[in-house]
């Protein structure tokens, strides 16, 4: 067996459930996330030369997943495709459900779909992943000031995507 | 979601993020703080322990080896690459042009049950995998039929950036759209080969059922899709293993397949 194969092997039989949960968070449905996971590993194959901790594959397979994934929803919209879920969203925004959490993180991940950088990794970390401010600031080598700053900037692109404003809790 | 209300955590106070545990089920690189609390945390270890039941369960739905030959396969030199180089798709597409886009009939006799017929575009393709009782989806061994509840995922190789359309045409005559799952029209799909979104489970019908995967220059809508298949039917008097074109703009790829109900366990 060639050495990339059973690299790719490994990581699927490890990892392949966590990047598809992922990739279902983000996109909402079973099939999409198939779709996803595919694509994730097609990626991870062509590049996993730029993998710098080898021995620590998650977190990167878990950037290509968060990637493709809100490249795949910013394409939706871009297409049109997405309207009537963009709709819906809007209108839950306007007329909250209780305990929808479910459109929650829809919420956050269209909004999170239109960033780029810094900016989305840090708020993907804070809402999709429920850290703290501290382990957000430790994950990216950052200063809690700074995180507290991405988030302020999210919570602006969230006003402008669905016209909230998020505030920032949750701390455990 | 409302205005200053904070979103709805599942995570609970004095335990790690859903992230940190699947670090501990799946990478054992968790940070040295939940290793310390999964010491003492009961709640935590059984969760970690759920993941790695889920993570097993996954592999026996989506196998390994499978999984990672589809991979692997997309890396490797296919014989129908050179289609896509940029003088041979002017070819194809001057080609396209001359005949006013109406698909070609490149074969000829009925079509078997299992068999795709390509018409018009050599490098355009259908592979239909099935996947029955949560088994892994494979290219099904014809010629065993197909049943109800069977799950369908559609592998389209597309030579050049178009729209594409998949519907079934049943025994019956009726039309089902497969692909694209929502809006009215079929969406534009970049060159090469690729599982499509979705997945189709297999109604009660019992009979030969036809899928069909068009391809065309400008997105074709439900209505006429439905119309040139309708007429397609009529035309061949209701034998789907006649039915070699269907008279719309661009190229078409065709499936046909028996299905019967299904066999109970011994």
């Amino acid at each position: 067996m060639s050495e990339p194969r059973a690299t790719l092997e490994h990581w699927y039989e490890a990892l392949g459930f966590a990047v598809h949960r992922r990739c279902v968070r983000l996109l909402g449905t079973s099939a999409e996330a198939d779709d996803a996971l595919h694509e994730v590993f097609l990626r991870a194959h062509k590049y996993s030369r730029s993998l710098k901790q080898p021995d620590d594959p998650l977190p990167w397979l878990y950037r290509i997943a968060d990637h493709y994934c809100f490249d795949q929803i910013a394409a939706r919209k871009r297409q049109g495709t997405d309207a009537q879920r963009e709709a819906a969203l809007k209108d839950l925004a306007q007329s909250p459900a209780p305990g929808a959490a479910a459109d929650e993180i829809r919420m956050v991940v269209a909004v999170l779909a239109s960033l780029r950088g810094e900016v989305r990794d840090a708020a993907t970390l804070y809402y999709v992943d429920e850290m703290t401010q501290d382990e957000v600031a430790g994950a990216l080598s950052v200063s809690r000031t700074t995180v507290k700053k991405y988030l302020h900037h999210f919570h602006r692109a969230a006003a402008e995507h669905f016209g909230l404003r998020l505030a920032v809790g949750g701390e455990t | 979601m409302t205005d200053s209300q904070p979103l709805p955590r599942t995570r609970q106070a004095g335990h790690p993020p859903e992230r940190e545990l699947e670090l501990a089920a799946f990478a054992s690189t968790c940070a040295p703080s939940t290793t310390e609390h999964l010491t003492t945390c009961d709640q935590c270890r059984a969760r970690v322990l759920d993941l790695e039941a889920d993570r097993r369960a996954f592999l026996t739905v989506r196998p390994v080896r499978p999984f990672v030959d589809g991979i692997v396969q997309k890396f490797e030199p296919r014989p129908t690459e050179s289609l896509a180089q940029p003088w041979r798709t002017w070819r194809w597409g001057a080609l396209a042009a001359a005949l006013g886009l109406v698909a070609i009939v490149a074969v000829t006799g009925p079509l078997h049950p299992g068999q795709i017929a390509t018409k018009g575009a050599a490098a355009l393709g259908l592979r239909v995998l099935v996947s029955r009782a949560g088994a892994p989806a494979i290219e099904w061994p014809e010629p065993a039929h197909l049943q109800a509840g069977d799950i369908l995922k559609l592998e389209a190789s597309v030579p050049w950036e178009g729209f594409v359309y998949v519907a079934n045409l049943d025994e019956e005559g009726r039309v089902t759209r497969y692909f694209p799952e929502r809006g009215e029209a079929s969406v534009r799909v970049a060159p090469g080969q690729r599982l499509l979104p979705g997945s189709i489970v297999l109604d009660a019908f019992e009979g030969r059922e036809l899928i069909v995967l068009l391809w065309s220059d400008r997105p074709l809508v439900d209505a006429e899709v439905r119309e040139a298949l309708t007429a397609a039917y009529r035309a061949e008097a209701g034998q789907l293993d006649r039915i070699k074109s269907v008279g719309l703009p661009g190229f078409s790829a065709l499936h046909l397949h028996d299905k019967d109900r299904p066999r109970p366990s011994p």
